[in-house]
């Protein structure tokens, strides 16, 4: 399905004591937001105040309810918040591919729609033996500027050529 | 008031499944129609290949349904009378065309409802072939003759896919998403329960008689094209033929890419979808809790509106009973019409 995603970078300042990393991710997770990465600066602490960035992604139509949920959260349990920033909206599509999806190069089809700002940003497979055909899900995300259909039409070349059964939602 | 009696007379052609559906409902209600609308409905010709059933005064339906494959032996049977021939000879108002699809030609239906226009018959069809080739033609005809042409059976039988079209004037259809055809439904709805593969399902479903001995109209998607065409002319107003649908069938979908889809609580289904100018059949992946995700060999339409959002439509696609409900439908719709004409 496509689905909109946008990327929330948020700064904070954490006790440094056990357990607060857990009330930082807490509130976002619950609020729905899918966490991508934590980082640490125990170098930059002051008066025993860590500063963490986390980076995570809400949908859109969660962002402003959620994020105000977050921030309130977050106030309750003492941590600080220093900085947001959004990242730019992208578009996710789940896409299923039949065929022999690895024997005709999966890193080429991959990289060929990389080239075209298109990320798969997730792949899952099933075989039923090894000279059999494959089933695989990309997960895609690709730029707003990029229609589903544009998106199509690009997967839609590859699969082809690549004489794969394509299904997009 | 006393409404005052409507006589309606009716040559059917093609008395398979359909049509001997059509001629048992016909039986059983005619009684009620009179006293509910004044119309009295008279068969008085039914043809079959090599020959015709006539009585001008009307055939009577309960002997004929009794006699049932035996029609023949009637004394009114006659030998190798055609279609064209009753119409021009005895007084009619309807034809209704039941004939199997010939799907490259669209005859002998396609025939049979040119020659009843010309003749200044109203049409019903259970027929989808002549629609889905000669749509444009077979309307423009009807309008020259100011014949009515209804054709519910066609699209989804019983499921008023498209009478709602005068039911929600007020608003406008941007776009159809649909399940048209109930063979591919009940496969892929086995393979995603059970996790079977293709064949077996499909041998599955032509043992409980939902799908032909060659299943090749419904599995490659040919068949929903044909009813998607109907409607998108029908309801969206374009003039498309079969030709100008994208067709992928469900053949190639496997029990583990069912499975990769699953997992993301998303369905295959295969869709037929008529937006942007462009007729597409094959199997996509929508979300598990879309009202498009019915199971077994149901059919649903889905409309999505200008000003009310999307309005969905389900139910039995394909039987005898429910085309034949279809066509005392758009029987009763056109005798109203005419009832109220100045």
């Amino acid at each position: 399905m496509e689905i909109k995603k946008t990327l929330i970078n948020l700064e904070v300042r954490l006790p440094d004591t056990p357990g607060s990393l857990i009330e930082l991710i807490k509130p976002i997770s619950k609020n729905g937001g899918n966490i991508y990465g934590i980082m640490h600066f125990h170098d930059r602490k002051i008066n025993n105040m860590i500063p963490v960035n986390i980076n995570f992604e809400l949908s859109p139509e969660l962002k402003e309810s959620s994020l105000q949920n977050i921030k309130e959260e977050l106030k309750e349990n003492n941590i600080q918040i220093e900085n947001i920033t959004y990242g730019n909206e992208k578009k996710v599509l789940t896409v299923l591919l039949t065929g022999h999806v690895f024997d005709t190069d999966v890193l080429d089809t991959i990289k060929r729609l990389a080239a075209n700002n298109i990320t798969v940003s997730e792949l899952q497979a099933k075989f039923t033996g090894l000279k059999e055909i494959s089933n695989v899900k990309f997960k895609i995300e690709f730029p707003e500027n990029l229609t589903k259909e544009e998106l199509i039409i690009e997967l839609r070349k590859i699969c082809e050529e690549k004489n794969l059964f394509l299904i997009t939602s | 008031m006393r409404v005052e009696e409507m006589e309606v007379k009716i040559c059917l052609i093609g008395k398979g499944i359909v049509g001997t559906s059509f001629l048992k409902l016909l039986n059983e209600k005619n009684t009620k129609f009179k006293q509910l609308f004044g119309f009295n409905f008279i068969v008085n010709s039914i043809v079959e290949e090599n020959g015709a059933l006539v009585r001008k005064e009307g055939i009577n339906l309960e002997e004929v349904l009794k006699i049932d494959d035996n029609f023949r032996d009637l004394p009114y049977w006659e030998k190798n009378l055609k279609p064209d021939e009753i119409f021009s000879k005895l007084d009619l108002d309807v034809c209704i065309e039941a004939t199997p699809t010939n799907h490259k030609t669209g005859e002998p239906g396609l025939s049979h409802i040119i020659s009843a226009l010309n003749n200044g018959l109203d049409v019903i069809s259970s027929n989808k072939g002549p629609f889905y080739l000669e749509y444009d033609k077979i309307r423009q005809l009807a309008n020259k003759k100011k014949c009515y042409v209804l054709y519910e059976a066609t699209v989804a039988s019983c499921v008023p896919a498209l009478g709602i079209k005068s039911n929600i004037e007020g608003n406008e259809i941007i776009s159809i998403k649909a399940i048209l055809n109930g063979t591919c439904n009940f496969i892929l709805s086995r393979m995603t329960a059970e996790g079977v593969d293709f064949s077996l399902a499909l041998k599955e479903a032509q043992e409980l008689g939902y799908a032909e001995a060659d299943p090749s109209l419904d599995i490659e998607g040919y068949d929903a094209a044909g009813k998607l065409v109907i409607l998108a002319n029908d309801l969206l107003g374009w003039h498309k033929n079969i030709t100008d649908v994208k067709v992928e069938g469900i053949s190639n979908i496997t029990p583990q890419a069912i499975d990769l889809a699953k997992s993301d609580g998303l369905i295959i289904k295969h869709l037929a979808i008529a937006e942007k100018n462009e007729l597409k059949v094959e199997p996509r992946l929508i979300n598990k809790h879309s009202s498009l995700n019915i199971r077994g060999n149901l059919n649903v339409i889905e409309l999505e509106t200008k000003f009310a959002g999307p309005i969905t439509l389900m139910g039995r696609g394909a039987g005898g009973p429910e085309a034949a409900s279809a066509i005392i439908n758009d029987l009763i719709s056109i005798t109203k019409k005419k009832q109220n004409a100045p």
